[in-house]
């Protein structure tokens, strides 16, 4: 199975320092929230990256596909 | 020894205490909730990290109002497999009724037993015993993703006897079926709505616990910021220690919109002096620890003092036990330390697993050793530790983490390891993934020579292969080929060994019943007298079991009375009574009652041999003691039952790849007895079958074995059992040829 990329967005601005510590992420800050664009994850990878937010105790936001023209190779989703 | 099993006991208490009351905020409204409910099942505490889930859970069985007692159960993620997850749960019920287990726990170390067939119904039968009204508390319970520990658990609850509450507490909603408990009030959830502090609480932690003098103002703004977040208020306590500007800090704090965490850590770590940083950070690997461990880990030699000034600080550390000796630290703040080590310096990170593995190994602690060095990628290291140790654990009930520790190396490095196919393909036997087996042994067969050892006996790969096959090929009841696969490892020409008397015990079997009884009897006096020699005590037994049916079915019980005898000996003494090797000689046993006329003895012990034997014994030894036991219950009157029975041996012989001649004739003698009087179909209404059992029949229509069928439809080959026996019920029909005929009569296929 083919995996998909995702959008999450946590509460509260995340500093550099925690840049690395989610692996197969880039970890953009902005204001009073953090995204977090994930490389392509199946569904069990997605769910480890869940639980590994959640053992920092980040709060979620939301979780959505990403088929943003920033990464037009990796769209899906569409026949 | 003695110093190595005291260590690991300790090591192993840790999990099952209480942590230790201090500093006690008293949640009295969360608190609250827990009152006493005589009609309670569950108590679920469930709030993602650093909500005081546990210290919860320690001021509740500290509260004055609670009497009853606690039984303390800290997961970690070790636990999956199902027969250590239950062992712990023993234990920690031991600490406060050291009667439970005594029956359970031979049951649950046995290999092949059944946990919810076997170990859950005897566990909670010694549970009806409880003397007084107890909670058991398991704590962080998200760490379980394993199904099997999940259904446990959910049978757990919905039989718990009265006296016995579960309290569990979790990140995540369990995949527990809820809905029913809730339905009928026997849960108290508890989540984030009743851990938020409150003002009052919040004052109590920053001023009288954490004497910080702040006004109501600050505290508000506090609680505020961290949304009365307990983790977030114990972190914020600790940036401001030892401020004068407390003011200003909290104003900035409030005003600041990076994640509370992220600003809090860097307060709370910028502030230690360099060394305590470093220490904090190195130890932050280990689950738990006492200070010779952190000696070891961070390569100083004052770690008890240093674990006493953190203690001192509050830098949310968890002792463990009364003494102050093991100590955890909170699992968010473990999380952060990690973090910041991965960030910082790496290298460290797997430096400090690969000393705490060799203190580990030095404790004893192997499985903890294996864990350590996997973590610290130290693949080739752990490829030998593995290969040292998984045979003890494997045959101890440990399958599942044998398994999960070769699932977590590198697949060119476990496939090219010649021991660890052997592993692999055994593990699978137990699994009854015989797929697996085929693969496993033709690596183990073709991999390089390993650089250490085999274990006990075992040359070389191609003869542990070769020894492998043999009793794959009996387990699907292919007597040629398990004649075949043992006159060909015998013939090779390797070092004597026990499991080369295997080889010979298997051959003689086959032999026999494939009809060449004198060739059979004597290659079984050959194993019988090889086993007996070597340290493969259940091989010996085994032998004498099988010797004793041969006996009986010679017609010579007081040959076959001296091999029970001489066996159940060698089973009290190794301690094998749950071991399915033990199920020949009580089908051997009620062979010899059935001779003497006594019916009902004979129906218990042929019934305790099937038991045993659906454990992991072949259908050669299964079909014969069903043809038994249908004799003993059609001369004790029970025509049904002995019909029921006739049924089972035919669908097991029908199950065999090559059953032989001799069990297939004496079940038509057996069947000929039988006066079967079975209603004409039209008469009767037919029962719908179910869509698993319907899938199941159209795969019985084919020609796969069960197992195949049961890896096809991903059950197990104990359910497909279930399914096909329903499937015979409903369609009125005794074998599987004449269930695909019925089916097709009434157009179901």
């Amino acid at each position: 199975m083919e995996g998909t990329s995702y959008t999450i967005v946590v509460r509260g601005r995340l500093s550099e320092r925690f840049a690395h510590a989610f692996p197969g992420a880039e970890v953009h800050a902005e204001e009073g929230r953090t995204s977090l664009l994930t490389a392509s994850f199946d569904q069990s990878q997605l769910n480890g990256f869940l639980q590994r937010l959640g053992s920092f105790g980040l709060e979620l936001v939301s979780v959505e596909e990403r088929t943003s023209p920033e990464e037009p190779g990796k769209q899906k989703g569409t026949p | 020894m003695a110093q190595q099993a005291a260590s690991e006991s300790v090591l192993i208490r840790t999990k099952l205490l209480a942590p230790v009351q201090r500093d006690v905020i008293l949640r009295t409204e969360a608190l609250a909730a827990l009152g006493a409910d005589p009609g309670r099942r569950l108590t679920l505490l469930r709030a993602p990290a650093g909500w005081g889930k546990s210290s919860l859970l320690q001021a509740w069985h500290a509260s004055e109002a609670e009497d009853r007692d606690f039984a303390w159960f800290a997961l970690d993620a070790g636990d999956n497999d199902p027969v250590r997850f239950f062992t712990y749960l023993i234990a920690a019920l031991r600490t406060i009724a050291p009667s439970v287990g005594e029956r359970t726990i031979p049951v649950l170390r046995a290999p092949g037993t059944s946990l919810t067939d076997e170990v859950l119904p005897l566990l909670l039968t010694e549970l009806e015993a409880l003397s007084r009204s107890s909670v058991l508390v398991i704590d962080d319970y998200h760490l379980i993703d394993s199904a099997e520990v999940h259904e446990a658990v959910e049978t757990l609850l919905e039989y718990l006897p009265p006296n016995l509450e579960i309290a569990i507490s979790s990140r995540t909603e369990p995949p527990l079926s809820l809905t029913r408990l809730r339905g009928r009030a026997q849960l108290t959830e508890i989540s984030t709505r009743e851990l938020r502090f409150t003002v009052e609480e919040a004052e109590k932690l920053l001023n009288d616990s954490q004497n910080l003098e702040l006004g109501s103002n600050e505290i508000e703004s506090l609680l505020e910021r961290t949304e009365g977040w307990p983790a977030g208020l114990y972190l914020a306590a600790l940036s401001l220690h030892g401020r004068a500007d407390s003011k200003r800090f909290i104003e900035d704090f409030a005003g600041d919109d990076r994640h509370l965490v992220d600003y809090l850590t860097a307060e709370v770590l910028g502030g230690q002096p360099d060394e305590m940083r470093e220490f904090l950070l190195t130890t932050s690997i280990l689950d738990r620890f006492n200070a010779s461990l952190c000696d070891a880990v961070t390569q100083t030699t004052n770690s008890a003092q240093t674990l006493r000034e953190i203690e001192t600080s509050n830098l949310f550390l968890v002792p463990l036990d009364d003494r102050r000796q093991w100590y955890r630290y909170h699992h968010l703040f473990a999380e952060l330390l990690r973090h910041e080590l991965r960030a910082d310096q790496p290298d460290r990170e797997v430096d400090a697993h690969s000393r705490a593995a060799a203190w580990m190994l030095e404790e004893g602690l192997q499985e903890e050793a294996i864990a350590h060095l996997l973590r610290a990628e130290r693949y080739t290291d752990a490829v030998d530790l593995i290969a040292e140790s998984w045979y003890p654990k494997a045959a101890s009930g440990g399958q599942s983490t044998v398994r999960t520790w070769l699932d977590s190396l590198p697949q060119d490095l476990s496939k090219q390891d010649a021991r660890l196919c052997v592993a692999r393909a055994l593990v699978a036997i137990s699994y009854g993934q015989l797929d697996e087996v085929e693969a496993a042994l033709d690596s183990a067969a073709s991999a390089p020579p390993p650089p250490g050892p085999f274990f006990d006996g075992f040359n070389s790969g191609p003869h542990a292969a070769g020894i492998l096959t043999i009793s794959h090929r009996w387990l699907l009841g292919d007597l040629g080929g398990c004649r075949e696969t043992a006159m060909a490892a015998l013939s090779s020409g390797e070092a004597q060994s026990g499991w080369d008397s295997l080889a010979r015990i298997r051959l003689g079997a086959s032999n026999y019943w494939l009809g060449d009884s004198a060739e059979g009897i004597s290659d079984l006096e050959l194993g019988r007298a090889g086993s007996k020699a070597s340290s493969l005590k259940p091989a010996w037994v085994s032998s004498l079991g099988l010797l004793a049916m041969v006996w009986i079915e010679e017609g010579d019980p007081e040959v076959a009375s001296a091999l029970v005898s001489e066996a159940r000996e060698v089973i009290r003494e190794m301690g094998l009574a749950e071991y399915w090797v033990s199920a020949p000689t009580h089908i051997a046993a009620g062979g010899l009652l059935i001779a003497e006329g006594n019916m009902s003895e004979a129906i218990d012990e042929l019934k305790r041999g099937l038991e045993l034997a659906a454990r992991g014994s072949g259908p050669t030894e299964t079909a014969y003691g069903q043809i038994l036991l249908g004799r003993a219950l059609r001369l004790h009157g029970d025509r049904e039952g002995a019909k029921q029975l006739l049924a089972e041996a035919r669908w097991t012989i029908d199950a065999s790849v090559d059953p032989g001649p001799v069990v297939t004739s004496l079940l038509k003698q057996e069947e000929a007895l039988e006066v079967t009087v079975s209603a004409p179909f039209e008469t009767k209404e037919l029962e719908e079958l179910s869509d698993r059992e319907l899938s199941v029949l159209r795969m019985m229509s084919g020609d796969m074995s069960q197992r195949e069928i049961g890896n096809q439809l991903f059950i197990s080959f104990n359910t497909v059992k279930t399914h096909s026996k329903n499937i015979y019920r409903k369609l009125g029909v005794s074998h599987r040829s004449e269930a695909v005929a019925r089916a097709r009569q009434l157009d179901l296929l």
